[in-house]
């Protein structure tokens, strides 16, 4: 039997894979795909399941009772009614029906040292840091990705707006609960899916590669045309963390600061202005390309540091 | 003669499935492409001049405010025999590739490849006949049992409104579990010709008998299967769709930034004019996809319940196909 030692270059104790795949001895690479699947199913039919119900206890009445207006009002009324349930509804199935399922495949099907083969392990702050940071360098890059579709397709700016509506708080109550659902439950649920199983299983038959594959389906997975590109790349670069670092954190970290940085820039006073100005990532075409480089020298440095795991 | 097969698991299906998917793809994805690439674009054509009919007739009759006329309905239906006939060959082109691909996976699994040439042509044979005519008569027997069922409502309502609506909601509620009983006991009777060249008939009673006895399990394995796969071929075309109806939203977002969301019913009337390709495109992708999973998925579990059959199998119960016992048994694992 393969041994995890062997799998993560020295990172964990030795454990054997007993779970009831792993003892069929049957292909690893159909496990990954079949349980990301399995997951993704869950976890879409019962988000929506939820949403629904959530929408019918809270708001059924007020969705009827609006009627009037054109599509954009009633539209941006619609969003704002179900916001509330969305969120809710995101955060108890993120961890109902991704994250718990995920361990409970990881246990069933490889191993019962679940915390060894998803990669929970400690890893330098200066690597963290240099992640964090490249993650950073990224956001500009990828908002400009977007707005250029965006753009290109004539995108109206109030439609944007309704659409950011979910992630957008008017209170530092309101802010702390998305920072909760938006930031925190995904940088778990989804690090714990996408990278801790799913790149994690492919790794071993395919090395390097899974990274790719894993970041592209990440960006197929929240099934936003107009963001594939900008969301597939931030896949890779999380999948390139997890490879290097042969840990979990460095992408839990970048995708709670990714999503965080968003939240942030939402935020606003009750008058409708930002608070945060700061945080408004929209760059030139150069500096885009700055940020680039930037991301890419970090990048470079990440590789020296993480040598080490490859040796 | 074929040798004797080993059950599956729900998770040796699963991985099967998978694996056949990964051995036989560029060879399926060529068969898909040679046989659909033609029926896609009939099928474009035909979407685009439905759509464009339609938009006519719309933008007609809210501009006069009146009913549709008869020059109406007659100038839509020439396009609409048009998208019905392109939609048959392109549902033909399904069925004959759906052929093509089981052969090819079949013989993978039988440890006897084949090159995709020689699976279309084994597919346009006899078999292509024999799997149009046990589609035909399948759907004429369950359409039927739907049209019998609404003929005697039809009566119950020339005699009582009460006693027709009791009736239809009773028929209604038997009618759809036994529609998929019968649709679950047929549902390899495509493979069996394909598979083991079978006739309309065999191939109906074949698969009846193969899935007697296991139904339930039948049934479940192919509800999750289909959830599985429906949910993969979503998430992969939905980014291809929307860049192929890209001009179609373009045109629409452009409107609503004209027009701050109070759209013109006439401006929504000739946006329908640009929908069409993308429409016949996104369908196409999807089936393409589709027949990458599916027949994979379905000749794995016809050789499962093959192997289930001959392991407790009573006379009424044997499949149509004799099999050599003196062999060795094929598991399935091993591929």
């Amino acid at each position: 039997m393969e041994s995890l030692v062997k799998q993560t270059s020295g990172t964990v104790p030795s454990q054997n894979f007993d779970g009831s795949w792993e003892r069929a001895h049957r292909n690893i690479t159909a496990a990954a795909c079949i349980g990301l699947l399995i997951i993704g199913v869950l976890y879409m039919y019962t988000q929506t399941f939820i949403t629904i119900i959530l929408v019918f206890i809270n708001s059924s009445g007020e969705l009827r009772a609006f009627k009037s207006g054109n599509f954009i009002e009633r539209f941006s009324h619609t969003t704002e009614l179900l916001k509330n349930p969305l969120r809710y509804s995101v955060f108890i199935s993120q961890f109902l029906f991704m994250f718990l399922p995920t361990l409970w495949i990881v246990k069933r099907w490889h191993t019962v040292h679940i915390l060894s083969y998803v990669r929970i392990s400690r890893i330098s702050f200066l690597e963290l840091v240099i992640a964090v940071a490249a993650a950073i360098c990224f956001i500009p890059v990828s908002g400009g990705i977007s707005n250029f579709f965006m753009k290109q397709l004539n995108v109206p700016d109030f439609l944007a707006r309704i659409n950011t509506q979910i992630f957008t708080s008017y209170s530092l109550q309101e802010l702390l609960w998305l920072v909760v659902v938006v930031c925190i439950t995904p940088a778990l649920c989804e690090e714990l899916l996408f990278r801790g199983y799913f790149q994690r299983t492919l790794e071993r038959t395919l090395g390097m590669k899974s990274l790719f594959i894993a970041g592209i389906i990440f960006g197929l997975y929240h099934m936003q045309p107009l963001n594939l590109i900008s969301l597939a790349l931030l896949g890779c670069m999380i999948g390139y963390f997890f490879y290097r670092s042969k840990s979990l954190l460095p992408g839990i970290a970048v995708h709670f600061v990714n999503n965080l940085l968003a939240v942030l820039s939402l935020y606003k006073k009750s008058d409708g202005n930002v608070v945060f100005e700061t945080f408004d990532f929209e760059i030139t075409f150069l500096g885009g390309v700055v940020a680039l480089v930037f991301m890419g020298g970090l990048l470079f440095i990440y590789q020296l540091i993480t040598q080490k795991n490859f040796e | 003669m074929n040798p004797p097969l080993l059950p599956l698991t729900l998770g040796d299906i699963f991985e099967k499935t998978f694996s056949l998917i990964g051995k036989t793809f560029f060879r399926n994805l060529l068969i898909s492409a040679v046989i659909l690439l033609f029926p896609i674009i009939l099928m474009a054509i035909a979407t685009d001049a439905f759509y464009s009919s339609l938009a006519d007739m719309q933008g007609s009759i809210l501009h006069s405010r009146n009913e549709p006329g008869l020059d109406m309905i007659l100038a839509i239906l020439g396009p609409l025999t048009f998208f019905g006939c392109t939609t048959i060959i392109f549902a033909l082109g399904v069925l004959l590739a759906e052929i093509a691909i089981s052969i090819i996976v079949s013989q993978e699994i039988l440890s006897n490849p084949i090159t995709f040439f020689d699976a279309l042509h084994e597919a346009f044979s006899m078999k292509c006949l024999y799997g149009i005519g046990q589609g035909i008569l399948k759907y004429l027997i369950l359409i039927g049992g739907v049209v019998i069922v609404g003929i005697v409502i039809a009566i119950l309502a020339a005699v009582s409104k009460v006693l027709m609506g009791l009736i239809s909601i009773i028929c209604l509620l038997a009618l759809v579990p036994v529609l998929i009983y019968v649709a679950i006991k047929w549902y390899f009777a495509l493979t069996s010709v394909a598979v083991d060249d079978l006739t309309i008939i065999e191939s109906l009673r074949n698969s009846w008998y193969l899935v007697e006895g296991h139904w339930w399990r039948t049934f479940g394995i192919l509800i999750l299967l289909y959830i599985l796969s429906n949910f993969f071929i979503y998430i992969i075309s939905l980014p291809i769709t929307f860049g192929s109806m890209w001009d179609f939203y373009k045109e629409y977002f452009t409107i609503l930034q004209k027009t701050g969301g109070n759209i013109d019913p006439q401006s929504v009337v000739q946006l329908e004019k640009s929908v069409g390709p993308g429409i016949a495109i996104g369908s196409g992708i999807s089936a393409l996809l589709s027949l990458m999973i599916t027949p994979v998925f379905t000749v794995v579990m016809y050789y499962d319940l093959r192997a289930r059959g001959n392991v407790g199998a009573t006379s009424k119960q044997q499949p149509m196909i004799k099999q050599d016992t003196s062999s060795e048994p094929i598991d399935l694992s091993n591929l």
